[in-house]
């Protein structure tokens, strides 16, 4: 009997469960990623978006097991990447998945590459720890990987040493770097953050392109709405190390539902708002501070901000609920 | 600290393709002070490499009845135990016979021309048994700069990758090998190092071993320290994210990166490691005799200091001198290396 060829596989590539990392410091336990779970079907985006020590990096850097153990500790939960938990994997196999099937770029570019080496050197490098290539091979793949996201001149360019290039270009060829070996899942922590607006467009651009050509999966970090506007399909809200809201992004921008989110969406400088004009107004912040990681309050952390804030909230953790279609929060005064 | 240094183009930026060594070696090459001393250091070293050629007994070139010989390089049968000298001398042309520029071997004796001062013949002097001195010093170079570069070998390689250990890992490995460093710092370098050469036979790879086990504290504290520094870049993330083990992060990444401050301290190193086998043979502990080395000929001068200012002068000078020079060369390296020392004038 034929097996139904290439039928949708209902199981996404990476799917994140429960996730818990902490870190011990001074002051007590830290848990920076508290019970988060996420999936990304092979070829979707997603992007991750929150403040500062919000713990979206925490959650890239536990897919990779990255995590500085001491004093980082991935404490509980499961990472299923194509199947199989990588939590589980030895740190052998999990080598073999770092920049082969999983790669990261990081968000400053310029201190990301190894300042001792030529860039094509270190892509060369990369490529050769995952393939049996010989090092002219490398060095020509090297070339066409730099061609590849758009850097002019690249049989020049590869034999640079990163303090020669722009910020822009360094980020550039973080990207040849990390897609050299055509991993299945690319994370992209702040990847635009440390680069000025122009150059950040052209970054975000290129990856978008490249992992529409490769048919790559994207995780995004960012704390900018409007990089995530433009570049994933879905978000997920982080708040305090948990998940607030997770929707399609359109239906994320139209419908907010979280009070965090709708604040964030509110903090932002609307266009043709400009001073004395119809609609022009104060940008609202939202007041007060982040709870600290280390004493936050029983119940929703979010309470202490919040213009929806009742009492149940301070008693119980309110539960990540599918409220409209695809479109789940963690509040119990939205709907 | 110089005034004629020009503010230029931004070195970084003024020619391409510059790596990280030929940038501190530009920044090395304006110091004159340190590049002389490089010069130095470098002439030393073929002195060393070269001693057989400068001082010798035998005859670079022999010509004799029609035949060239080359006794130096070369054991002729037909020589077995001749005075070549001698033969020298009854060498009537157009048989030659040509000696090295000090045409003495360091441990020839001639008692009938001991303790003689500089002359025409022994250009600096000779000691008690007539043995040339100038001969004595150029192989006595060999022995300082071996020892010098053994040594200090052996030390950067135990400290670097104990203090790259410590570094890197931190937590328990940092724990016992800064108590190690600790432990090791108490006790004077010096005299631990007599002790170790006491129980040991009498020889120069000994107290290579003695200064090389000894001296490590200084190099694994400060590799600690610089990955202490670099472990948190971004860039040692970024190559494990991309699938680097922890042995290729170390040694591949973070170790070119920490190496400058450490190579700077081997300089000053090779400085004292001289100092010390110098001081060791002074005090009879070192490289067993015939053997000339520069302590060794300070110590046999010592009976006759009152009048025989060559035998402690000359020797005492080769110390001082190669001393100064790898000081002197550590310091443009360091200037060259950390360019934050060098901007303030």
């Amino acid at each position: 009997m034929p097996l139904p060829a290439a039928a949708p596989s209902l199981e996404p590539l990476l799917r994140i469960t429960n996730l818990v990392t902490t870190f011990r410091t001074e002051r007590g336990l830290l848990r920076a990623v508290d019970g988060v779970s996420l999936e990304i079907p092979k070829g979707g985006k997603l992007g991750l978006i929150g403040e500062s020590g919000c713990g979206k990096s925490v959650t890239a850097l536990s897919i990779l097991r990255l995590i500085p153990d001491p004093p980082g500790q991935i404490e509980s939960g499961e990472i299923l990447f194509d199947g199989q938990d990588l939590l589980k994997l030895p740190l052998s196999r999990m080598r073999h998945i770092r920049g082969n099937r999983i790669s990261m770029i990081f968000q400053e570019p310029q201190s990301s590459l190894n300042p001792v080496y030529t860039v094509g050197n270190q892509i060369a490098e990369t490529i050769r720890l995952h393939q049996k290539v010989s090092r002219r091979e490398a060095r020509e793949r090297a070339i066409a990987a730099l061609k590849q996201v758009g850097i002019s001149d690249p049989e020049r360019r590869v034999a640079e040493y990163p303090n020669q290039m722009s910020g822009g270009m360094c980020q550039r060829v973080m990207i040849a770097m990390a897609l050299s070996c055509h991993p299945e899942l690319l994370i992209a922590d702040e990847p635009s953050t440390a680069l000025d607006v122009t150059i950040q467009a052209q970054i975000l651009e290129l990856i978008t392109s490249l992992v529409r050509e490769m048919s790559m999966s994207l995780l995004l970090i960012t704390h900018d709405l409007g990089v995530i506007a433009e570049t994933v399909e879905q978000v997920a809200v982080m708040y305090a190390g948990k998940v607030v809201e997770e929707a399609e992004v359109h239906e994320l921008f139209q419908n907010p539902l979280h009070p965090y989110t709708t604040g964030l969406l509110r903090s932002l400088p609307k266009l043709g708002a400009e001073a004395g004009q119809a609609g022009h107004q104060r940008l609202q912040a939202i007041p007060g501070l982040v709870p600290s990681p280390l004493d936050l309050p029983f119940g929703c952390p979010f309470q202490e901000r919040c213009p929806l804030m009742k009492p149940l909230c301070g008693q119980e953790m309110p539960e990540l609920e599918e409220k409209r279609t695809g479109h789940r929060v963690r509040c119990f005064e939205s709907c | 600290m110089r005034s004629d240094v020009k503010l230029g183009p931004d070195p970084l930026l003024s020619k391409p393709g510059r790596s990280y060594w030929g940038l501190v070696w530009r920044q090395f090459r304006q110091d004159r002070l340190a590049l002389a001393a490089l010069i130095g250091v470098l002439l030393l070293f073929l002195v060393a490499i070269f001693a057989p050629l400068l001082a010798n007994d035998k005859p670079i070139y022999l010509r004799m009845q029609g035949r060239s010989y080359f006794p130096i390089f070369k054991n002729y049968h037909r020589f077995f135990e001749t005075d070549f000298k001698a033969l020298a001398d009854s060498l009537a042309a157009p048989d030659l016979a040509l000696f090295p520029p000090v045409p003495y071997s360091p441990t020839e004796y001639d008692l009938t021309q001991a303790l003689k001062p500089p002359n025409q013949y022994h250009w600096l002097g000779t000691d008690d048994r007539g043995r040339d001195i100038l001969a004595r010093m150029i192989y006595g170079a060999r022995v300082s700069l071996s020892v010098g570069f053994v040594a200090v070998s052996i030390y950067v390689l135990i400290g670097v990758i104990l203090g790259s250990l410590a570094g890197y890992y931190g937590g328990v490995p940092d724990v016992f090998i800064s108590r190690a460093i600790e432990v090791m710092i108490c006790f004077p370098t010096f005299f631990l190092i007599i002790t170790i050469v006491a129980f040991l036979p009498p020889s120069i790879y000994n107290i290579m071993a003695a200064i090389g086990i000894t001296g490590w504290t200084g190099v694994a504290r400060l590799t600690r320290g610089e990955f202490l520094k670099l472990r948190s870049r971004e860039f040692v993330e970024a190559t494990r994210a991309l699938g680097a083990s922890d042995l290729r992060a170390i040694f591949r990444h973070l170790l070119p990166n920490a190496l400058a401050p450490v190579l700077v301290v081997a300089t000053f190193g090779v400085a004292d490691a001289i100092l010390i086998e110098s001081s060791l043979s002074f005090l009879g502990f070192g490289v067993p005799p015939p053997t000339p080395s520069w302590g060794d000929i300070l110590s046999q001068s010592r009976s006759y200091v009152d009048f025989a200012w060559w035998l402690t002068t000359f020797p005492g000078a080769a110390i001082f001198l190669t001393i100064t020079m790898y000081n002197l060369v550590g310091e443009g390296f360091r200037d060259a290396v950390d360019p934050r020392l060098k901007q303030d004038r």
